[in-house]
């Protein structure tokens, strides 16, 4: 190989560097050939082109990296407060997008619970509805039992036993009914709470484990 | 080539070198080269990177109409030299003493 091939190839693979990193290098090599009694010896014991670039490359990367590290003590902090400032300035850019839709998502989620919440109580309300009206049937059987006396007065026997039969009935799914609501409240209520109470509990602990 | 020269012993040489006087690049790789078998190819890369550490500087000087670029070194390049050769020394000792006798060395 000729010394200006060996420099165009060493170019070529220098291009990789910043320019007056390259610029430095093909000046010294082209002085070393220059100053060489034996041009193309010269060539030969300095090996390939591509080894040579290797070689200053690897160089060029190790000072970098070594520049860095002696500086990583004060880059450590330089990077926690930049990286904040940098945080902080792109929350306050984006929060025209950000703000409408983290208010969009904690809607969601406030509907969510309010509809559930709102689940839980018509279950109660219906719960306890039926109880108080199991309770006025079986109020409404003892009236027409009593009701039952003036059929046996003022009518005949068998009126007076069929007024006094649909009172007793009455008394009875009455009590039936609101007795087993009343046992569906005493257990569903609280049960109800206690589910509520958790469904809460578990939005409100993811949040404060993401913080 | 048995025993490989780490780069801080090869810019010693190279500080050595310059410090002598101010030499430009071939010459200096050639003063090396006489003294120990090192590869051409890496005598570059310690000269660039002395340079960019303010251990040596350079200049231009024009020779028979080419360009020589010379290098110079700098008091920071003196430090540095001063310190190299110390730490050679006791370098040198330790590997003499071990080599030319097997001397039980305690660890201190």
């Amino acid at each position: 190989m000729k010394s200006h091939e060996f420099i165009e190839k060493l170019n070529k693979e220098l291009e990789v560097l910043p320019e007056d990193e390259r610029l430095s290098a093909l000046n010294y090599y082209e002085e070393y050939f220059s100053e060489a009694a034996d041009e193309e010896r010269a060539v030969i014991k300095l090996g390939t082109p591509e080894a040579v670039a290797k070689n200053i490359i690897r160089e060029y990367n190790n000072q970098a990296v070594s520049k860095a590290e002696s500086n990583k003590p004060k880059t450590g902090q330089k990077i926690n407060d930049t990286n904040k400032i940098l945080i902080a300035i792109i929350l306050v850019l984006l929060s025209p997008v950000i703000l409408p839709l983290a208010g969009g998502a904690a809607a969601i989620v406030i509907g969510l619970l309010a509809g559930v919440f709102g689940i839980f109580i018509s279950v109660a309300a219906t719960v306890m509805a039926l109880m108080i009206s199991g309770y006025a049937i079986a109020i409404a059987g003892v009236a027409v039992s009593v009701v039952s006396i003036f059929a046996f007065v003022s009518l005949s026997l068998a009126d007076g036993l069929f007024v006094l039969g649909t009172g007793i009935v009455l008394v009875a799914v009455g009590l039936v009914f609101g007795i087993f609501m009343t046992w569906a409240t005493i257990k569903l209520i609280p049960a109800l709470i206690s589910w509520f109470v958790d469904l809460c509990n578990l939005l409100f602990k993811r949040r404060k484990k993401t913080v | 080539m048995a025993f490989a020269i780490s780069t801080q012993l090869l810019e010693a040489l190279v500080l050595s070198v310059c410090y002598t006087e101010d030499t430009y690049g071939y010459r200096i790789t050639q003063n090396i080269k006489n003294a120990i078998d090192i590869s051409e190819s890496t005598l570059y890369p310690v000269l660039r990177r002395l340079q960019k550490e303010g251990k040596l500087t350079t200049y231009d000087k024009e020779y028979n109409g080419r360009n020589r670029r010379y290098y110079a070194i700098t008091d920071d390049g003196k430090r540095q030299l001063s310190s190299y050769k110390s730490e050679w020394e006791n370098h040198k000792k330790g590997i003499d003493s071990v080599l030319n006798g097997g001397v039980e060395h305690e660890k201190s």
